[in-house]
Formats: structure tokens, C-alpha cells, sequence
């Protein structure tokens, strides 16, 4: 006779393996999503983040790029290629000068032009305290080439989009 | 009495989700695709639009009109999560100048009421290029470094605010 808490039992072990199998099979575009996603946690910063974390946070994000990654950013007449392990020291400065830092990615639009390669343009919505107190926020419109090297995916191309030219 | 107890209290049969459904999907498709809701963030468009306003992007402006000068327009990055309000100041083709805190295009002075402050930019002129449009802020009081303006395709309009 199957009581009550066996049916319960079998439930939840079915349900697990849902989570589990669509955990291990979850999509190119939802692992480049979470990559994204990840990048804006460890990005984010609070007045009493320690340096230890900032380091650890700066080495993580360096792990998601490729061994060069070419960064373009017109407005800052930024034009050239990076080395994975360029990443963390940039990262680190460019948080260093701010107090407090929050960052989302919205409208994340994924193709594969070919195997193995995935293009992704997004909006970035940044607002930070610089040291001094002042707030400031940047929007940017952001195009990133990613290769997927064994399960991975990682960054090999950045471009900033100009959308207002004076 | 029972006409207005069926309206508050109908029956849940068939037609009635049918009609609750047809209600939802042209919710759905109205406020995504023709009227998307948005909230002004930022002093860009002060006095006009102000900071924490509420608005629509009217998308049906792209379709029944071309933009045309003193238009204010919803600029899209990646998307429409995102965007810039805008005021159309010069089209294709127009030179674009600020002297003194006076708009110039094509070399003659433009009134612009909206630009209620006083204000002292001083912008070389430029040719906007075909196919774009170039838009400024209303809010001249901020230094014109710190404003986010130039020249933008039109292909990046997506709309217009409803009031």
C-alpha cells in the first residue's frame, strides 16, 4: 500500500531531477544570460566592501575573458586589446575611484553567427557615487563577442555603441 | 440589479474566459508594442519632463509621422527598457550651432520656449549627417559637458511621449 509520504517522497526526488537535468542542460543563451548576470553582482559595490573581496570580485570577472579581448569605447578614445590577466588590475582601478557602484544589463539580445561564436548587445544602466559623494549614472548601448571555449563562454570582444555623436 | 450583479459577479463559462483572455492579449500587445509606460529618471528634459514623471512612448509616432524639429523623441539603446528622451533640434542636412545660450541653425537664431533658464553654451557648428537627427536636452542649466546630446539615426527613434 503507497501511503501519503512516499508520494511526497517520489514528488520531490522528480522535481529535483527536473531542477537537476535542466540545471545540467540549460541553453547556450541561458549560460551567456547567467554570465551576465554574474558580471553585474561582482561588479556592484558597497562603501564597506573589503579589499580582499574587491580583489577576489576583480580576479572572477578577469576569469570570464578570453586570452586577448579587444575593448572599444569611442567616447573615451579607448581602442585596444587586453590580456586576460590585464583585466583584474583595470577592473580594480576603474572600481577604486567609487564609493558605491550598481549595475544592470537590460534588453540582452543573443545570436550565434556561427558555432562556437555568440554576439550580444545590451543596454548597461550604471549609477555610482564617486569618492567625493557625487552621483553619477551612465547608460551604454554595448555589443560583446564571446567565444565558447569546452562549456564555457568567454569575453574576446567589447564595443561601446555611440548613440548620440556631438 | 441583475444586470449589474452579472457584470460584478459573471459566470465563469467558457465565453467569459474567452473574453478575459481576448482583454489580456490586446493589454499585452498595447502596452508592449504601441503605448510602453515609463518613468522619467534624471534632469535631462527638466522643465518639460521632470524627474520621476510618468509617461507613454507613443510608438505610432514613428509610423504617421517624420520627426521634425522641437518634436521631443524616445531614443532606444539595445532596446526599449532603456531609453533617452530627447528634443529634435536640427535634421539632416541643417547645421547646428550654439553661441552664447542661443540655438542656430543654419546660421539663423531658433526660439526655443521650452529653455526656460538662461544659459551659456557655446557649440562649433555642425552638419548633421543623412539619415540622423540632433538632439539636446531642455535642461540647459547643467554645463554642456555634463549633457548627454549630438547627432542619433533615425532609426534609433522609437516613439514619443504621449503628453
Amino acid at each position: 500500500m503507497v501511503n501519503m509520504k512516499t508520494i511526497i517522497a517520489a514528488a520531490v526526488l522528480v522535481v529535483a531531477g527536473i531542477i537537476a537535468l535542466f540545471w545540467y542542460f540549460q541553453g547556450d543563451e541561458a549560460r551567456i544570460k547567467k554570465r551576465f548576470n554574474t558580471i553585474a553582482e561582482l561588479a556592484e559595490k558597497s562603501p564597506d566592501e573589503h579589499e580582499l573581496t574587491a580583489a577576489v570580485n576583480a580576479r572572477r570577472i578577469g576569469d570570464m575573458f578570453a586570452d586577448t579581448c579587444r575593448i572599444e569605447i569611442p567616447s573615451y578614445n579607448i581602442s585596444r586589446t587586453y590580456t586576460r590577466e590585464d583585466i583584474p588590475s583595470h577592473v580594480m582601478g576603474a572600481r577604486y575611484r567609487y564609493s558605491d557602484i550598481t549595475m544592470k544589463f537590460h534588453d540582452i539580445n543573443i545570436d550565434f553567427p556561427e558555432e562556437g561564436i555568440a554576439r550580444v548587445t545590451l543596454t548597461a544602466y550604471v549609477e555610482a557615487a564617486w569618492i567625493s559623494g557625487e552621483a553619477v549614472r551612465e547608460v551604454h548601448e554595448i555589443v560583446c563577442w564571446l567565444e565558447k571555449i569546452e562549456k564555457d563562454w568567454f569575453f574576446n570582444q567589447i564595443e561601446v555603441i555611440t548613440v548620440l555623436e556631438r | 440589479m441583475s444586470r449589474l450583479k452579472a457584470f460584478l459577479f459573471p459566470k465563469i463559462n467558457l465565453r467569459f474566459l474567452i473574453r478575459v483572455g481576448l482583454v489580456a492579449a490586446v493589454a499585452f500587445f498595447c502596452f508592449t508594442q504601441i503605448l510602453i509606460p515609463f518613468r522619467v529618471h534624471g534632469h535631462s528634459m527638466a522643465p518639460t519632463h521632470r524627474n520621476g514623471d510618468f509617461n507613454f512612448c507613443n510608438r505610432l509616432y514613428t509610423l504617421f509621422s517624420l520627426p521634425s524639429r522641437h518634436d521631443v523623441v524616445a531614443i532606444r539603446y539595445a532596446g526599449t527598457r532603456v531609453m533617452l528622451l530627447k528634443r529634435i533640434l536640427a535634421l539632416e542636412g541643417e547645421t547646428v550651432a550654439f553661441r552664447q545660450g542661443q540655438l542656430y541653425v543654419d546660421g539663423k537664431p531658433v526660439s526655443e520656449p521650452y529653455v526656460t533658464a538662461p544659459y551659456d553654451w557655446d557649440l562649433e557648428p555642425r552638419t548633421v549627417a543623412p539619415g540622423h537627427v540632433y538632439v539636446v536636452g531642455d535642461n540647459r542649466r547643467v554645463p554642456m559637458l555634463a549633457h548627454d546630446f549630438g547627432q542619433t539615426p533615425i532609426t534609433r527613434i522609437i516613439g514619443a511621449p504621449l503628453w
